[in-house]
């Protein structure tokens, strides 16, 4: 790690905040925008700007929500953007899994049944995640990562709550046929 | 047959239980070195180059002072202006920039003209073909552009 320069005051105690939070501004921003080089770039600038607010945010217990919400509210500002720029090429020919279609029961599988580790697991979770089509990924994610419910989900991303809920609804089943095909929840074909 | 409630309402409870055990990803080892260096390399600019409420309290009132100068000195700049076209005789000053006008349509009417001879002059097979080729490649294009995205981008 990079000395933090003299000029900066309190740069040793910002490199103790920035060490608590960084894991969670990261995680934050690569689970948004599926993208981890932009994720980091996004932390980069949060926690510049985390920079210039210290002096109020180094003994405050909100310290973790604010930056959060900056997170959040960046990287949705970044993909709005990068969105903007590649709506077409992106949603092009992205097919949504039959709404008809039957899903088999789904539970959680063993780990040490299923020989996965914990760490493979959440590997194969979040590359699962990573291949959903963005417009089902980011709902989902706002929705059971961050919290925010369908009317907010909504409205920052300027879909109807019908379409929210529906994406949200196809995204849970893309992805739960995803983990059963690796092996971290197994599909009872019987229900 | 659209899912049933219950079924959705599983596959919620399953995914909200798998996404909630997820641990937090690891940030990269370079996140930290590059926020510091970023720290530095702004502490190092010049006050001018950084954000106007970082500036020197003098020098943001100069700004302001001097703005307010340049908006006054460019609104009697406007008023003089105004007052001295009203001045001009504007037939006579029209004249020239009329004729030019005129010449120029003539010369555009003419390379028309010009461009028509020479299209009826193709024939029309070599028309279709270049039609067809500009298509083609139109669409060779789209689907390199298409195809760099899914590779570069959608998959990360």
């Amino acid at each position: 790690m990079q000395t933090p320069p003299q000029k900066l005051t309190d740069s040793a105690e910002f490199a103790t905040f920035m060490h608590a939070y960084q894991d969670m501004v990261f995680s934050t921003a690569a689970r948004i925008s599926g993208n981890d080089d932009h994720a980091q770039d996004i932390a980069q600038e949060v926690f510049l700007r985390a920079y210039q607010n210290f002096a109020h945010l180094r003994d405050s217990p909100t310290a973790g929500g604010w930056l959060k919400t900056v997170t959040t509210r960046l990287t949705l500002n970044h993909l709005s953007r990068y969105r903007r720029r590649w709506r077409f090429f992106s949603e092009l020919s992205r097919e949504d899994p039959g709404e008809d279609e039957l899903l088999p029961q789904f539970t959680i599988a063993d780990t040490a049944a299923a020989s996965i580790d914990a760490h493979s697991r959440s590997m194969l979770v979040e590359e699962a995640l990573r291949r959903l089509p963005e417009h089902q990924r980011l709902p989902l994610v706002l929705f059971h990562f961050e919290d925010m419910p369908y009317q907010e989900i909504a409205c920052h991303l300027h879909l109807s709550l019908a379409k929210v809920k529906t994406d949200i609804q196809r995204a849970r089943a893309t992805l739960a046929k995803a983990l059963a095909r690796s092996g971290v929840v197994t599909a009872d074909l019987e229900h | 047959m659209a899912h049933s409630n219950e079924q959705q309402d599983r596959i919620h409870r399953l995914i909200d239980q798998v996404l909630r055990e997820q641990p937090l990803r690891r940030a990269p080892s370079t996140l930290q070195s590059r926020v510091f260096t970023e720290l530095s390399r702004r502490s190092s600019m010049p006050w001018w180059r950084k954000s106007f409420g970082s500036w020197p309290l003098a020098a943001r009132a100069a700004f302001l002072i001097a703005s307010y100068g340049f908006i006054e000195f460019a609104l009697a700049g406007v008023m003089w202006l105004m007052a001295a076209l009203r001045a001009i005789p504007f037939e006579a000053a029209l004249n020239p920039a009329v004729t030019w006008i005129h010449a120029g349509s003539s010369l555009i009417s003419e390379a028309g003209k010009t461009s028509a001879l020479v299209f009826h002059a193709i024939p029309q097979p070599w028309l279709y073909g270049a039609i067809a080729s500009g298509i083609v490649l139109y669409v060779a294009l789209f689907g390199i552009v298409a195809t760099a995205y899914r590779v570069l981008y959608s998959p990360r």
